[in-house]
């Protein structure tokens, strides 16, 4: 039994015994077959070996396969309604949580922050207030006060804002306390609530003085 | 080459998996009826002949338990027979391991075909079965994949764990040894 020299053609001829050939293969492939010795050889030789190989094989039950199949499988299997239900509900509790923790994060930083503003607000007002009695008495004297006074105060305010949003003293760290102190220190002594003498130039006519 | 993995319904396996997958029972029957007489084939082609119905359904129960990890690379008949192939590895280790009462003797080595010799193939089947036997495992796992079942190159190449071109190179020399020995 000698080769066929066309090795593309005797590599299909499994193809061909088995019909695993498209239409347009199986029609060359056939025409081949049918003007080449070898390959016919070749294809009944294919045709014993696939019978030897096969030929003790009894049928299977299908049916009993297929009933053990499906009582053993069916409990490991999830069913896919099942499984697409799980996997919304499961989608669901995600998306409920990560909502929850939104919500927490977004009221807890507007109530944190209007805690702050509130803070502040009492904070930044109170000096402001001051500084508004000072100037109004500061008015009085007509001698208005240098504007490094007013700078100091508006430097004791911001302090005094810094230690409000901060909470208390106590919540200060040592360097916020160093630094407090270093502003205070640079200030000048507290405004006296009394105004100070106004002096009043009167001059008399014919006395040659003044006062 | 056509698509053994379509049945006369139409419809492919693939879509019967997605089917029993959505607790379709009828697609199980489906895919078991389509696939059970070839892995019946390819176990006795490997010599098993006393037990394939449990390896069959050994198979089938495998697959279908494992069913997620099919991403549809090889087709599934290709699956079933890698699976249906582990088996049987698996079950002639364990055989292999049981101690046995009657002494081996050198030359019993087992192959996969010894017990082709208990079948009644008439004079053509019995001289290409001693043909097979001259073979090394690999051609004869190979030339039986290609001429029992069918497969491809690719799909042996596959199952076999190696290359397209190997399996090519297997199946060729197989075949000329198997006519060398029919034409002395």
């Amino acid at each position: 039994m000698t080769d066929c020299p066309n090795a593309e053609m005797r590599d299909r001829l499994p193809d061909l015994l088995h019909e695993r050939l498209d239409a347009a293969a199986r029609a060359l492939v056939e025409a081949h077959v049918g003007s080449c010795a070898d390959c016919r050889a070749e294809i009944a030789l294919l045709r014993e070996t696939r019978v030897a190989l096969t030929a003790g094989v009894r049928s299977v039950d299908i049916a009993a396969i297929t009933r053990v199949v499906v009582d053993r499988t069916r409990t490991t299997v999830p069913s896919g309604r099942d499984s697409r239900r799980s996997s919304w509900r499961s989608s669901f509790r995600d998306w409920r949580v990560a909502a929850s923790i939104a919500l927490l994060v977004v009221g807890g930083g507007v109530v944190l922050s209007k805690v702050r503003y509130s803070g502040s607000q009492l904070s930044t007002i109170a000096p402001v207030e001051s500084t508004a009695t000072r100037t109004v008495a500061g008015s009085t004297s007509f001698a208005a006060r240098p504007p490094v006074r007013h700078e100091s105060t508006t430097s004791a305010s911001s302090s005094s804002a810094e230690l409000s949003a901060g909470g208390e003293v106590g919540d200060l760290s040592e360097s916020d306390l160093r630094a407090l102190l270093h502003d205070l220190n640079g200030m000048d002594a507290v405004p006296s609530t009394e105004p100070e003498p106004v002096v009043v130039r009167v001059s008399v006519p014919g006395s040659g003085g003044s006062e | 080459m056509t698509d053994a993995s379509r049945g006369g319904d139409g419809q492919s396996d693939l879509e019967l998996i997605a089917r029993w997958q959505r607790g379709d029972e009828r697609a199980a029957a489906e895919l078991v009826a389509r696939h059970a007489q070839a892995l019946a084939r390819f176990a006795g082609s490997f010599g098993a002949a006393d037990d394939v119905d449990d390896l069959v359904q050994d198979t089938f129960v495998r697959a279908f338990q494992s069913l997620d990890g099919f991403r549809g690379d090889s087709s599934f008949r290709t699956w079933l027979f890698t699976i249906e192939r582990r088996l049987l590895l698996d079950r002639r280790r364990a055989e292999k391991r049981r101690p046995s009462p009657v002494e081996v003797q050198e030359g019993d080595a087992a192959t996969e075909y010894d017990a082709l010799d208990s079948m009644v193939a008439g004079e053509a089947a019995g001289r290409v079965q001693q043909a097979m036997k001259r073979l090394s495992p690999t051609q004869r796992e190979v030339f039986a994949l290609r001429v029992a079942q069918g497969l491809s190159y690719k799909e042996i190449a596959e199952l076999v764990g190696t290359t397209e071109g190997a399996a090519r190179v297997h199946y060729h020399n197989a075949m000329r040894a198997v006519k060398e020995y029919i034409d002395d």
